[in-house]
């Protein structure tokens, strides 16, 4: 059975959900408001992992999931905890419990939690992709300025950007920017060296790949629109065969099922990664290309489901 | 050179640097998380070939990554100084920031480190205590049943007796001598890819030992001389 954990109106899950019921597979959509009426009891004994999770009158045994896709928001914002201060206790004890949860739970898990931990520091995923053969920007991290002036004079032109996964706007360095640089003395800056070429999102599932190009004006084609440019324009992209099997084989090397690999290739044919999210809302690239990334995710989190069912595996595009 | 990076209050880390002190490891500093954080300069270079990071701290004392050779590494959490006084929304970032940066700085020292970082510890990962009950029964330890949400702890009083175990890769430091013990505790180390951890046993109803509790940063002093000892020939690979 999959557990699918979220806001049913968030557009990735909901796409997900639609394709879990094509596909027929048995599933229970757990809507993060009715936080009031969700219990979970998890027991752990000689390292089986079994309990009860109650939502709204019924209860599953957990041992009954094998395929669980997580996209909660913070549960401290949810309208009935804001609505409810009371609520706050028995709402930070069922996230905490389905958060610990998903990380022991045996089966298919996008993503578990430790394994989505390594975005929270850019600069350390971007030494686990190198270790991946894969090319990362020139990256510097400090709180000397004089060295900033003198990577800027190495690179050309330099963006800057937060070190953590809080989420920032990309900008270029630009000479206004100078004025201000002394502040970097308080906390070290991530400085890194602009690189040229075309933008692409490759989603990985498991083995399958989804690869869109982006054409953009904007420094971070997020916000295209946003700085007074052309919304970036979006097309699927068939990535060359070693190129896919290095975005799969980082994604297992970082413990994700999912990811979302944000690429840049050079006129020259070289791929720099910039990051890998570990929980990308694809339904953007998926609306805006018509690739089924949605199908895909869903055929990963059913297959075991399913092959318990039917005795086969699913198979899936590339 | 080789370092040892601790808490200002790891006193279990003070008595390791002066035993690998006395057994010759040299160049050996203490580096600990207030030096860090009252550091007068960072920088960090990442690149496709690889990661290094200089560090000059409030003494005058300056580091760089590629001339370490080991590290027993046991820093907990490192806050940072330059950004105290910032006002609350901006120093949550700020404290974000620095840590994301710690990890990574601390990810390119080469060699032998003990623990190693990573986001979810910065000596080791720290995990909760459901993971650890699911792998110390992976690794063959007798274990107690365990819930969550996890029922109020007993008091002080009730808890039955304890023993604390420290494991470095395959050597086993004060553990009872009991079958399947050594054995399960290395096992453990080794499935939570933690090279260096505490493993706290205790009794159980029968007389027994069984998994307690684990930690990526044990009292080293409870491993004494031979501790000591295999400490530094690790470091020294």
């Amino acid at each position: 059975m999959i557990l699918l954990c979220g806001i049913p109106s968030e557009t990735s899950l909901r796409l997900v959900h639609d394709e879990v019921c094509r596909l027929g597979a048995p599933s229970l959509l757990l809507n993060q408001r009715w936080v009031a009426e969700v219990r979970m009891d998890c027991e752990i004994v000689n390292g089986h992992v079994g309990g009860c999770l109650a939502v709204r009158g019924s209860d599953y045994p957990l041992d009954a999931f094998d395929g669980v896709l997580i996209r909660m928001m913070d549960d401290r914002e949810l309208p009935e905890v804001k609505a409810d201060p009371a609520l706050l206790g028995h709402s930070r004890a069922l996230h905490d419990a389905l958060y610990h949860w998903c990380q022991i739970v045996p089966g298919r898990v996008l993503n578990r939690p430790d394994a989505m931990a390594s975005n929270g520091s850019k600069p350390y995923q971007a030494q686990l992709i190198a270790a991946q053969g894969i090319g990362v920007p020139a990256t510097l991290v400090t709180t000397d300025p004089n060295e900033v002036l003198a990577f800027r004079s190495e690179w050309g032109r330099v963006v800057y950007k937060s070190v953590s996964g809080a989420r920032s706007v990309v900008r270029e360095l630009g000479d206004d920017d100078l004025d201000r640089l002394d502040d970097i003395r308080w906390c070290p800056v991530q400085f890194q060296q602009h690189v040229e070429g075309e933008d692409v999102r490759v989603h990985v599932i498991g083995e399958e790949v989804f690869a869109t190009a982006i054409s953009s004006g904007a420094t971070d084609y997020r916000y295209a629109a946003r700085e007074g440019g052309d919304p970036a324009a979006l097309r699927p992209l068939d990535l060359p065969d070693e190129l896919a099997g290095r975005c799969v084989r980082l994604t297992a090397a970082l413990g994700l099922g999912f990811s979302g690999i944000d690429l840049r290739l050079t006129p020259d044919g070289e791929a720099v990664c910039f990051e890998v999210n570990p929980s990308p809302a694809f339904s953007y690239y998926e609306a805006n290309t018509g690739q089924p990334i949605a199908a895909a995710v869903a055929r990963y989190l059913a297959d075991t489901s399913l092959r318990a069912t039917s005795g086969r595996p699913l198979t899936g595009a590339r | 050179m080789w370092l040892v990076l601790c808490d200002d209050h790891d006193l279990a880390a003070q008595w390791a640097f002066l035993g690998l002190a006395e057994r010759g490891l040299a160049p050996l500093e203490l580096v600990t998380s207030g030096a860090l954080a009252h550091a007068r300069r960072w920088v960090h270079r990442v690149t496709t070939g690889g990661a290094h990071v200089e560090v000059t701290l409030h003494d005058g004392r300056t580091f760089d990554s590629r001339r370490v050779r080991g590290a027993l590494n046991r820093l907990v959490g490192v806050y940072n100084a330059g950004t105290f006084a910032a006002a609350a929304g901006d120093r949550e970032y700020a404290t974000q920031e620095f840590y994301a940066f710690l990890v990574s700085s601390l990810h390119c020292l080469p060699g032998s480190v003990l623990n190693p970082p990573g986001y979810l510890g910065l000596s080791g990962r720290c995990r909760h205590e459901s993971e650890w009950a699911v792998l110390a029964a992976s690794a063959g330890l007798p274990t107690t049943p365990y819930r969550m949400p996890a029922p109020p702890v007993p008091p002080l009083a009730g808890r039955p007796a304890r023993r604390s175990v420290v494991v470095l890769g395959d050597l086993v430091f004060g553990v009872p001598d009991a079958a399947g013990l050594r054995d399960g505790c290395r096992r453990l180390a080794a499935l939570a890819g933690t090279e260096l951890l505490g493993v706290d046993l205790e009794v159980d109803d029968a007389g027994g030992w069984r998994f307690a509790a684990a930690t990526p940063q044990p009292d080293l002093r409870l491993g004494g001389t031979p501790f000591l000892e295999a400490l530094a020939a690790r470091l020294r690979q």
